[in-house]
This record gives C-alpha cells, sequence and structure tokens, in this order.
C-alpha cells in the first residue's frame, strides 16, 4: 500500500510536470517562432546585402551595412526625433504623480476621474492620433479656431518642423498619462501609514513627509514606469507615420522605427533594416543598463 | 461526460463533412481556381464583383476566380510578404510605386509571352503610354526597352484634369464657355459651343481668344476647353475664392488645390531627374542628376518654324528640346562620385543658343521657375516663397497646404462641401463625386493648367505644352502561380473590351481601348458633361516621378523639407537648394544604377 502510494504520488508530480510543461509551451513555441527566429534572421541578414522578401542573390557583406545606416545623416536624425518624442515619458510620470496624489486626497468622484483618466490609454492609438490631427488642423481644428486672433494667419501645426513634435508630446501626455495615475494610485495606498505618523510625531511637514517617505517608497513604481516608458518610446512609429506617412515636415516625424519600416518595406533594403534594428536594440538595451544601475542611487525596495 | 463525448464526435463529424463536400465543390466539378486580390473602393469593388461574376459565368466549370477584397493603405506591405511567403494570391492589384521593385525581386510572372500572343489584350489599340509604362528591363532598371519584359498590364488609366465647381464659378459671377480651339472660329462666327450657348447668349460682344479665363466687358468667362495659363489659374482662383470667403462666409474656402508639380515642370519641358550617360564601369552606361531646381532655360521649336536640328536630332514644331540635347553633355564626368555636387555646373550649349537667336527656338522657363510656381500655389501671400534678382516672390494663398487638407479622403471632402472651388484630380474620384455632388451642385471638368504668355491682343506668343501626370494600377500574376495560363485569361478579361466598358460604366475608369474610350461606353452623357478632356489628357499625360526609380527612397528626403520648412515660408527656394537634403540627393540618385546593385538580383 505505501509503495503504491509512492509511485501514485510521482506520477501525479509527473503529470503535473508535463501539464504545467504543457501550458509554457504555448508563450515559449510563439516567442521562439515569432521572437527568438526573427531575432536570428535579424542578425544574419544584417550582414547581407538584401534586396526584397528573398534571399536570392544575397551576400555577405560584413558591416556594410551598418556603415551605411551610422553614415546616413538622416539616421541621427532618426535618433533626435526618437529621443525628442520620448520627452513625454518624463512629463507623465510627473505629472501622474502630481494627480494620482491629488486623487488619494478625499475628493469626490475620485473613482470617475480615475476613469476618465485611464479612457485615453485603452483607446485606440490610431483613433487618438486621427482625433489630434483634426484638434491641430490649420484650418478646421479646434485650436487655432480658439486661439488664432481674427486677421491672422493660422498655425501649421502638423505643417511646421518646430511644431510637429511639441504637438506628439501633447498628444502623447493627453493619452499616457492615464497608466502612470493608476499605477501610482495603487503604490501611495500601499505607502505605510505608520511612517506618516512617525514623521508628523517628529514636526515633519507635509512636503518634508511626500519628499522623504512618499517618493522612496514609491520609487519602485517610478523606475518601472520609467524603464517601460523609455523603451516604448524608442519604439515610437505609429503616430508619427499616421500623421505624416511620408516622414514629417523636414524630417522630423523619422523615428528610428520609422526608419526601420521604411527601409524594409518601402525600400526592400532587408540588409539594412536589420541593421537599424540591431542598432536599435543595443540603444534600448544600453539605455536599460545605464538605468538599472542608475536605480541603485535612488530605488528604494524597503 | 459521456453526452459531451457524444456531441463532440458529432462536432468533429460534421467539420470533416463540411471540409470534404468544400473539397467537392472545388474540384473538377468548379474549374480551376485563381485567386485575386483587389485594393479598391466600394465602388471599384462592385465592378469587380460584377467582372469576376460573368467571367466566372463564361468560363463555368472551367476556371473559378475568386475575389478578395484587400482594403486599406498597408496593401502594398501585406502584398510584398505575402507574394514572398507560399500563399501567393494568383492576381493582384500592384500599385505603381510597387511594380518596379517587385518585379526586380522575382514576384511577378513575365506575361509577355501571354500579351504578344493575345487576341484580346492589344498593345496597339490602346493608350500608348499606360501600356508601354510596364515594360520594364530588371537588368538595365530602364522602362520601356525594347529588351524589356511585361509583368503587369493596366488595370485601367486616370488621367489628371480639373474638377471645378460650377455652381461656386457662376455665384462668383463667372460664365462657363465650352469650346476648344479647333471650335473657336466657328464660335466667334456666331455658331454653339459644346453646351449650346452662343456668344449673343453669353453677352459677349468681342473676338474669343485661346483663353481659358478671361474678362470681357467687365465680365469673366471661364472656358473649360481650353488650359489656363499660370496667370489665368491664379485669378481665376482669387475671384471664386475671394467668393467663397467673403460672400459665403466660408473663411477656410480656397480656390485651387494640387499636390503634384509635375503640370507645372513638364509643360515647359522640366523633370526633377534626368539621365546622363557616362562610359564608367561602375555604372550600367549612365546614372541620374537631379534637376529639380535647375536652372538652365527650357526651349520649344517655334510654331512658325516647321523642323530644326539640335544636336542632330530633329525635332518638329511645338516640341521641347530634351535636356541631352540642350546642355553640354561633355561637361558632364564619367566619375560622378567624384563630383557629388553638381548644382549649377551645366549650361546650354550654343547650338541652342543660337538657333533661339535666330527665332527658330522659343525660350520657357526653366525648371525651377516652374517649380517655384508651383510653390507660391499654397505659400501664403505675405510669405516669401523666394528672393530673384533682388526681388521677393510671394505665395499666392490659393490652395491648402498637403498637411492641413488631410490627405486623399480630405481633400475630396473639401471639394464636395464646397470648401474647394478647384481640384486637380485623377479620374477615379469621378463616381464619387456623382454620388455625392450631383443633387447639390452643378460641376465638371476642364484642362490642367498650361505655361502661356499673351501679347495685349491676347494672342499668345509664346506657349508650353500640355503636361500631366496619369495613375495607373497594374494586373500581375504571382510567379509562384501555379495556374498562370487561367490567371491570364482573367487578366486578359478585364484588361478587354468587357471589362474596360464595365469599370467604364462605373465612372472610375477611362477605357484602355482609345476606340472604346471615344464611344458612348466612356461618354455617356453623365457628369462630367466636358469628359472628353481625360481623352485628350490621356494622350499626353505621363507616370509621376515614384515611377521613375525602383523605389522612393530618392524622393522621401528632399520632399519632406520642402513640404516643411519650403511651405511652411521659413525656408526659401533658394535655401532649400542649398539645404543639405537636396545636396544630398545628388549622392543617393548614384545607387540607382550603380551595376554592384543590378548584379546582386538579375
Amino acid at each position: 500500500m505505501f509503495i503504491d502510494k509512492v509511485y501514485r504520488k510521482k506520477i501525479k508530480v509527473k503529470r503535473e510536470e508535463v501539464f504545467g510543461f504543457a501550458l509554457s509551451m504555448g508563450p515559449v513555441l510563439g516567442f521562439a517562432l515569432f521572437g527568438l527566429i526573427p531575432m536570428i534572421l535579424a542578425i544574419f541578414m544584417s550582414f547581407m546585402d538584401i534586396y526584397g522578401f528573398t534571399f536570392e542573390g544575397a551576400g555577405f557583406v560584413g558591416f556594410e551595412n551598418y556603415g551605411t545606416v551610422l553614415k546616413d545623416p538622416l539616421f541621427w536624425k532618426s535618433i533626435v526625433n526618437t529621443l525628442y518624442m520620448g520627452v513625454a515619458t518624463f512629463i507623465n510620470i510627473a505629472l501622474a504623480l502630481m494627480v494620482a496624489f491629488l486623487l488619494t486626497k478625499n475628493v469626490r468622484g475620485k473613482k470617475v476621474f480615475r476613469t476618465i483618466y485611464f479612457i485615453p490609454y485603452v483607446c485606440s492609438v490610431v483613433a487618438i492620433t486621427v482625433m489630434w490631427q483634426w484638434i491641430f488642423n490649420t484650418n478646421y481644428g479646434i485650436i487655432n479656431a480658439i486661439f488664432t486672433p481674427e486677421g491672422q494667419e493660422p498655425v501649421n501645426w502638423w505643417g511646421r518642423a518646430d511644431t510637429f513634435i511639441p504637438c506628439l508630446l501633447i498628444m502623447g501626455v493627453w493619452s499616457g498619462t492615464g497608466y502612470g495615475i493608476i499605477l501610482y494610485g495603487a503604490a501611495l495606498t500601499n505607502v505605510n501609514s505608520s511612517l506618516y505618523e512617525a514623521a508628523k510625531v517628529d514636526g515633519a511637514n507635509s512636503f518634508k513627509s511626500f519628499w522623504h517617505i512618499t517618493i522612496p517608497a514609491i520609487s519602485p513604481t517610478t523606475f518601472y514606469l520609467l524603464i517601460t516608458g523609455i523603451i516604448g518610446a524608442l519604439q515610437e512609429f505609429a503616430r508619427p507615420q499616421i500623421i505624416s506617412g511620408s516622414g514629417g515636415p523636414d524630417n522630423v516625424g523619422v523615428t528610428v522605427v520609422f526608419y526601420l519600416y521604411r527601409s524594409a518595406f518601402q525600400y526592400y533594403e532587408m540588409g539594412i533594416a536589420s541593421a537599424t534594428a540591431w542598432l536599435l536594440a543595443i540603444l534600448i538595451v544600453g539605455l536599460t543598463v545605464i538605468n538599472f544601475a542608475m536605480s541603485k542611487l535612488w530605488v528604494s525596495y524597503d | 461526460m459521456k453526452k459531451l463525448k457524444v456531441l463532440a464526435l458529432a462536432m468533429t463529424a460534421c467539420i470533416a463533412g463540411s471540409v470534404a463536400m468544400a473539397g467537392c465543390s472545388g474540384g473538377s466539378g468548379a474549374g480551376t481556381k485563381v485567386t485575386f486580390w483587389a485594393n479598391c473602393n466600394d465602388v471599384e469593388l462592385g465592378v469587380f464583383k460584377e467582372i469576376t461574376k460573368q467571367f466566372n459565368a463564361q468560363h463555368k466549370g472551367e476556371i473559378e476566380v475568386k475575389l478578395v477584397s484587400k482594403p486599406g493603405d498597408s496593401y502594398g506591405d501585406t502584398l510584398g510578404l505575402t507574394l514572398a511567403g507560399s500563399k501567393a494570391p494568383d492576381v493582384f492589384y500592384v500599385g505603381d510605386n510597387g511594380y518596379k521593385a517587385y518585379a526586380e525581386q522575382g514576384l511577378l510572372y513575365d506575361i509577355t509571352d501571354f500579351i504578344e500572343s493575345s487576341t484580346i489584350y492589344k498593345v496597339e489599340d490602346m493608350w500608348s503610354d499606360v501600356t508601354v509604362r510596364y515594360r520594364y528591363d530588371v537588368n538595365t532598371r530602364l522602362t520601356n526597352t525594347p529588351e524589356g519584359r511585361y509583368y503587369g498590364v493596366p488595370k485601367d488609366i486616370g488621367p489628371t484634369v480639373i474638377y471645378y465647381n460650377e455652381t461656386l464659378f457662376t455665384g462668383a459671377g463667372i460664365k462657363i464657355i465650352s469650346v476648344n480651339e479647333d471650335g473657336l472660329k466657328d464660335f466667334n462666327a456666331g455658331g454653339e459651343d459644346d453646351r449650346g450657348n452662343t456668344k449673343v447668349k453669353l453677352g459677349i460682344n468681342g473676338e474669343v481668344k485661346e483663353k481659358g479665363y478671361f474678362e470681357m466687358n467687365g465680365q469673366w468667362y471661364f472656358n473649360n476647353q481650353i488650359p489656363m495659363s499660370w496667370e489665368e489659374t491664379v485669378a481665376c482662383a482669387n475671384k471664386v475664392q475671394s467668393y467663397m470667403r467673403d460672400g459665403l462666409k466660408d473663411k477656410s474656402a480656397y480656390g485651387y488645390f494640387t499636390e503634384w508639380w509635375f503640370n507645372y515642370g513638364w509643360t515647359v519641358g522640366g523633370d526633377c531627374i534626368q539621365q546622363i550617360p557616362t562610359d564608367n564601369e561602375k555604372y550600367t552606361g549612365y546614372y541620374y542628376d537631379f534637376t529639380l531646381m535647375d536652372s538652365t532655360a527650357n526651349y520649344i521649336v517655334a510654331d512658325d518654324c516647321k523642323e530644326v536640328k539640335v544636336n542632330n536630332k530633329t525635332y518638329k514644331a511645338g516640341q521641347i528640346i530634351e535636356y541631352s540635347d540642350k546642355i553640354d553633355m561633355s561637361a558632364y564626368s564619367s566619375d560622378p562620385a567624384g563630383n557629388v555636387d553638381r548644382r549649377d555646373t551645366y549650361q546650354v550649349t550654343s547650338e541652342v543658343e543660337g538657333l533661339a537667336g535666330e527665332g527658330k527656338l522659343v525660350k520657357l522657363p526653366s525648371q525651377r521657375e516652374a517649380f517655384t510656381e508651383f510653390i507660391r500655389l499654397a505659400s501664403s501671400t505675405s510669405t516669401v516663397v523666394d528672393n530673384v534678382d533682388g526681388q521677393n516672390l510671394y505665395g499666392y494663398g490659393i490652395t491648402p497646404r498637403p498637411t492641413d487638407i488631410g490627405g486623399d479622403a480630405g481633400k475630396t471632402t473639401s471639394f464636395m462641401n464646397g470648401h474647394l472651388a478647384m481640384l486637380v484630380d485623377l479620374r477615379y474620384i469621378t463616381a464619387t463625386f456623382r454620388n455625392e455632388m450631383d443633387a447639390e451642385y452643378d460641376w465638371d471638368v476642364a484642362p490642367l493648367p498650361m505655361y502661356k504668355k499673351y501679347d495685349e491682343a491676347g494672342n499668345i506668343t509664346v506657349h508650353g505644352v500640355e503636361a500631366g501626370h496619369s495613375g495607373s494600377v497594374a494586373l500581375c500574376i504571382s510567379s509562384k502561380s501555379k495556374v498562370a495560363n487561367e490567371a491570364w485569361k482573367f487578366i486578359e478579361y478585364c484588361a478587354g473590351e468587357e471589362g474596360q466598358s464595365l469599370q467604364a460604366k462605373a465612372g472610375f475608369a477611362i477605357p484602355l481601348q482609345e476606340k472604346l474610350a471615344n464611344s458612348p461606353v466612356f461618354l455617356d452623357g453623365q457628369n462630367p458633361k466636358n469628359a472628353k478632356i481625360f481623352i485628350d489628357a490621356a494622350k499626353y499625360e505621363g507616370a509621376g516621378d515614384w515611377w521613375y526609380l525602383y523605389n522612393k527612397k530618392w524622393i522621401d528626403n528632399w520632399a519632406n523639407v520642402l513640404n516643411g520648412s519650403v511651405r511652411n515660408g521659413t525656408m526659401t527656394m533658394s535655401e532649400f537648394y542649398d539645404c543639405k537634403e537636396y545636396k544630398e540627393t545628388f549622392a543617393n540618385l548614384l545607387e540607382y544604377s550603380e551595376k554592384k546593385k543590378l548584379s546582386a538580383n538579375s
């Protein structure tokens, strides 16, 4: 009987393992097929002169594609554009913290506010972009309708190189802040209230409590928002592409991913596109590593 | 549990049965299956459903075409990837900016033999420019050479014309005349124009000249069969625009919209690139020079000069001298890589200048002047577009900027809603205007502007040529198709008289066959009444610059500066000419004729 029990238990464990393994295979296979294999292929392709969607006629060219990309002024411009658009990440974090903090107070209907703030985040990026495209439209947009003085020429927001990205930043802040508000809302409610009481006893005012207790306590959330925000910002593509499929005025709408996409699907230069993809990956990894290293200085997990 | 198992078994049996049935229906009874991807709007889709239905009925048991609608802007991306994979459709639309690239990648079936042996698809019966643009040599990357092969046939041809809102014109106090150059003499003698109007009816008591827009005794007239000059276009647009803004209180109304410079550049014989022959082994016998802002004058053979020889080539009256004949080509280096910035390097030959001095050739504006004129349309009246000889050239402010109007849908909507008086567009949009405008507005079409100058009596002293671009989409067969013969039969049907008639009736296309286009099939009395303008345009209009080379990479860089700072008034044309994006284009163009790039794919 005892042996039987042992064997049964063993069999049961094995079945669980098989079941668990089978369940985990879904995402693993998904990653292998749509993540790992394309990544490996992209490495090979980045060293090849590939025209179009076939390996036929392709040959190894060493680092030539990387050289071509790095020598292209438009690639460097695309990095500057991407980083500029990425400024929205920092504004989002600051604004989200401010709004979330206000919502911890006894504000009437704060759940409604949270929902309203979160709605843009779950909306289709295409719908939001088209909406903002019309808001900033020169002739029919509400911004110019309100702010253009009589007799003055309306501003061509999307047509000017100096206003194109600021418009995108406004759009990004409007649609991206809600996510941070929700995360910060949760983080703020989890801050140990005894710390505030102790600080109060020690004579700390509200600002000091916020600066010395709240900010360190929610720093893991800030760090998470920063990392995911920066990675997301470096992959910016859809919004500038919807607004100006050709790359925007003076090429200010050309982000790194836009540059990559255009190389691959409009110019059919797969080698160049793959090299760009790997350069972008290196940039993202580099910035993330720096972020993690810096996080030791300001992120507190206590 | 048992019930569940029974249910599962029953469902499995049903699915298996359906699959088996589907297999049977797709077998020999229905004939060979041909998959067809169409990337079009609802009107066109309806027509192609009808074409497919009729074709299937005619080939019952032999061929069955399955139409799959693939709408959307990302069609090109989807198609390229699908063609490279194993699930490629047999027949599909290819836009003119993807055709050459797909052909070079070996994704398209070479249908030259099919065309040459066809009794239905006859190239000689069709508009020459639209058929030959599909004859492409993947080795030299040149179009319409004897070695070129056909990888597709035009689905249709869509020339560009001016669509104008006649209700707004009338409101602005402009009367419409509809008579062409040949009919002017008769009209001036008291005859009727194409609308049955006489000079008396229209209140004209003077000689009507060959003008598109003119004033006589305080009354303005618009002749919808004669091209306007550049000045007339601006004047006419301003007149209607003022009426719309001041009379109708539509503050954001505009008089004219075009997004293409081709009409302006080509009417004086200019172009954005030119082919330069070279014996440099690095290239395949030629390379491209960037001439978008070439400031050398153009020349046309005088009307009273029967013919003239330039650079040993004979030109007839009214023909513009080609770039390679007007410029001293010996000044071009055989190694362009060593002389990348070639701006303002070349001169008109003394032979051409001599012939101009003799009056055999007449001087026309340079490509730069023509291009500047185009830019002035959308620039505001306070914007300095350029400074020429110390004199500021300001914008005209008659055209909304492309970013404001919001792409194809925006310009169409603006015109349909009466916010735009004139719109330069392709034929395909006619069907939409019929549906959306006929109830509210009178509208018609007119020829594109043309470079013209008049003397004080209103007679033409200098003129360019009628020019513009026509759009076309190809029907192609996948190189991987196992049913290429059947696929060709379907394409042959679409491009033949039956298929073309159905497309023409729906309004979005002109039949490929010239004879059919000149018949009631196309000239069916529906709006636009002046439809023969499309037929005239189809004779001389060619493909746009995105068709010149195998991709648009050489265009995007400078075009974004042009559509950005230049058109927003923060950069003059002279500054644009000196900007790095403009200068980089010379080097970017070189790769399009390098042997290395070609050999990798040939």
